[in-house]
């Protein structure tokens, strides 16, 4: 029995030498090797440093050649003996650039505008006039932007201070002006309603890496615009022939708002309050708050998961300018855009990104010049409370939906993302399709817009 | 005949051993003597060399980089800038643009550029009546951001990072890190990959990538962004930015496939720079 012991475990010594010993490479400690091998040890590190520098040299050629030094000996003699500058000029930076747009309240704007100075030096100052055609009014205005820091630290402070006449949309969530005005002018597909403002706004804004908040206060005479021109380009009918009346009264309205990414998440929230009323003064007395948040995780190379969702909520003084509105995007991409207000607002959505050009993924081309992304999503959205606009609705102090209220889709996008004027903006064709009972029908649509629309930034 | 089990097994143990004999000669460096009239005593040595975790790894290279960098109390080196057209393998790459400054830092905010040539195929000049090309200007600022920009603690949540390989080259171990962003839609934060020299943790050459253009209806992609650095005495410092663009459509003066390169040469460092070189202290905005 004892040999038997003996033999098998000479057998396994046997098999761990083989696995174990002499198989593996005798261990090094980290840290100089003393007087051994010091030359061999740094040559393979140049060497392996130096084969990378290679392989860059053939990959970039004429590029990744030394210059040549001829003659730099002589120019640098020349350079330090120049007097240098005691203080660099301050430059002016004068431009002048036209102002156009284009609604339906206020029919063609056409004007100029005319900037002086620099952020971060002493500020640059803007003004502006443009003429209305519609309504045969004037607007403009001066605005004054300085900004500090942001450099160095990487946080910076921005104090905006603007006084104007101009015009607005009720939905102050998702209005763009740019944009709306060339939906309008074009094929008349422009749902905004449009109100004028007279008056100061001041804003201090403060951004440190991945995080924002503003303060800021505005004191203006909101006043109603009506319908003055249907026009457009192709001379469509105009999605929306009416622009509703807004509320006439002073603002006087505080706004608080914040977000931040989340630190090892890929997760933007946001939360923004607007108070009028009270101390402040003014004819409108009303809170309104709103928050956000949205994501992009990354699915493999290929795909990548899209979750947001917001909520909103208008207390006190119900106005058509201070209502939350619906449709068109994140959460309700089967109704239209604006087509639904409330005191109320909540939506989610859920979507799944394609982040590769889709004839490549599927093997059918190379990468091309112009990628067009897909995507599928799911969501629901619900706009509940007041509707201050049709005043029909029944008023209600519900902070949620009742379950009836909520309306879930699904559909399919195709994406084209060109990169300006800002680099997360998508034109998108949208397949989107109602859940659930109701006599809401599918809705193609096409639309520019963020892939996180929900946020404000991100 | 019942066959011996214990026979069986010393047999099948000297064969594993002998399959193993060869391995164990293997020449893998000096022929050594048996040695066997030499006598010596080792003393008992602890070898303690717990595995560090990534995380560790990471705090290591930004702090080995912002010990360069509180070392580093001026330098001065050769910047050249190039622009080169046409290097989409289809045409003869031409040179277009040439810049070359004598640059000097000192810290805490002192920086000066003398320009030494300024070469350009075809000068154009802007409405404002500068020289029109690929301008870099220079700040105080000798942290090299753009070596290190993904292990700053203010930007370490922004990506994901993992460890690709690693080589053992003498007494260096170098890590080749892998990071990319956190978030699928980051379209300007790059991707890249770091060879992390363990010895002084210190990041030897970086390689980046855009998975998506930035700007796709203009920029098809970027391919070989590469950052190099070199050894300058006691300190790593920048060797080369060099970079191809590949555009969607030709752009007047460039072509539609361009290199732009920053190669950093000459370097004086903690050598002292008289302050009378300097503007008065001022930073500038850009870099």
């Amino acid at each position: 029995m004892n040999r038997i012991m003996m033999a098998a475990l000479a057998g396994l010594a046997a098999l761990a030498v083989t696995t174990l010993g002499p198989a593996a490479p005798p261990a090094r400690a980290q840290g100089p090797e003393g007087p051994y091998w010091p030359a061999q040890a740094d040559t393979a590190f140049d060497a392996y440093v130096r084969s990378m520098s290679d392989s860059t040299d053939a990959f970039f050629g004429l590029t990744a050649q030394e210059p040549d030094t001829a003659g730099l000996d002589s120019a640098l003699a020349e350079g330090l003996a120049k007097p240098i500058d005691a203080k660099a000029p301050v430059r002016l930076q004068f431009a002048l650039s036209p102002r156009l747009s284009f609604n339906r309240a206020t029919g063609a704007v056409m004007g100029g505008q005319a900037g002086i100075g620099a952020t971060r030096q002493l500020g640059r100052v803007t003004g502006w006039a443009e003429w209305a055609n519609g309504p045969d009014f004037w607007m403009g205005g001066g605005r004054w932007v300085k900004r500090w820091g942001g450099d160095e630290d990487g946080a910076s402070w921005k104090l905006d201070v603007s006084g104007a006449r101009d015009y607005t949309a009720f939905d102050r969530d998702h209005f763009d002006r740019q944009f709306d005005a060339l939906y309008a002018v074009v094929y008349g597909n422009d749902r905004n309603h449009y109100l004028r403002t007279d008056g100061l706004d001041v804003a201090l804004s403060r951004t440190y890496a991945q995080r924002w908040a503003t303060l800021a206060y505005r004191n203006q005479l909101e006043s109603p615009l009506v319908t003055m021109a249907t026009w457009n380009l192709f001379r469509r009918k105009p999605a929306v022939i009416e622009n509703r009346a807004a509320a006439l009264g002073r603002a006087s309205e505080a706004r608080l708002s914040a977000g931040a990414r989340l630190p090892r998440v890929p997760v933007t929230v946001e939360a923004q309050w607007w108070g009028a009323g009270g101390p402040l003064g003014g004819d409108f007395e009303y809170s309104r708050a709103r928050v956000a948040a949205g994501g992009a995780f990354p699915l493999g190379e290929l795909f990548a998961l899209l979750p947001q969702a917001h909520y909103g909520r208008v207390t006190g003084q119900a106005l058509p300018q201070n209502a939350f509105y619906l449709g068109g995007g994140p959460g309700l991409r089967v109704a239209h855009g604006q087509s639904l207000q409330g005191t109320g607002a909540a939506g989610a959505s859920l979507e799944l990104l394609l982040q590769d050009d889709l004839l490549h993924a599927l093997h059918l081309r190379q990468p091309p010049v112009f990628p067009i992304q897909a995507s599928v999503f799911a969501g629901l959205g619900a706009c509940w409370g007041y509707d201050p606009v049709t005043g029909l609705a029944r008023l209600t102090d519900a902070n949620f939906p009742e379950a009836r209220e909520w309306q879930p889709e699904v559909g399919a996008s195709l994406l084209f993302r060109p990169g300006i004027p800002d680099p997360d903006q998508y034109i998108r064709f949208t397949w989107a399709l109602p859940v659930g009972p109701g006599d809401r029908g599918m809705r193609a649509a096409l639309s520019i817009g963020t892939s996180l629309s929900s946020l404000h930034r991100r | 005949m019942t066959p011996n089990p214990t026979a069986l097994f010393l047999l099948l143990a000297l064969l594993t051993v002998a399959r193993a004999l060869p391995a164990a000669a293997a020449p893998s460096g000096p022929v050594l003597a048996v040695e066997d009239t030499m006598k010596t005593e080792v003393s008992e040595v602890l070898v303690n060399a717990p595995r560090v975790t990534l995380d560790e790894i990471l705090n290591r290279v930004h702090r080995g980089e912002m010990r360069r960098d509180s070392l580093v109390r001026d330098q001065s080196y050769l910047q050249t800038v190039r622009v080169v057209r046409d290097t989409d393998d289809k045409h003869k790459p031409v040179l277009v643009q040439e810049t070359v400054d004598r640059v000097y830092m000192a810290k805490p905010d002192k920086a000066r550029a003398v320009r030494l040539r300024d070469w350009k195929l075809k000068a154009k000049k802007d409405a404002e009546g500068d020289d029109k090309g690929v301008k870099v200007s220079v700040d105080s600022d000798m942290s090299e951001e753009i070596v290190n920009f993904a292990f700053r603690p203010e930007n370490r949540g922004e990506f994901k990072f993992r460890i690709e390989g690693r080589e053992i080259l003498g007494d260096h171990l170098i890590y080749r890190i892998r990071f990319e962003p956190r978030s699928a839609l980051d379209v300007f934060a790059p991707s890249g990959r770091v060879w992390v020299d363990t010895h002084e943790y210190v990041i030897v050459r970086q390689a980046l990538e855009f998975k998506q253009s930035p700007v796709p209806l203009f920029l098809r992609g970027i391919r070989g962004l590469v950052v190099e650095r070199k050894r300058e005495g006691d300190f790593w410092v920048l060797s080369r930015v060099l970079a191809r663009m590949e555009m969607t459509i030709p752009v007047p003066g460039v072509g539609k496939s361009f290199d732009f390169g920053i190669q950093f040469s000459d370097y004086h460092i903690n050598q002292g720079i008289p302050d009378s070189l300097f503007a008065p202290a001022r930073k500038q905005a850009t870099k």
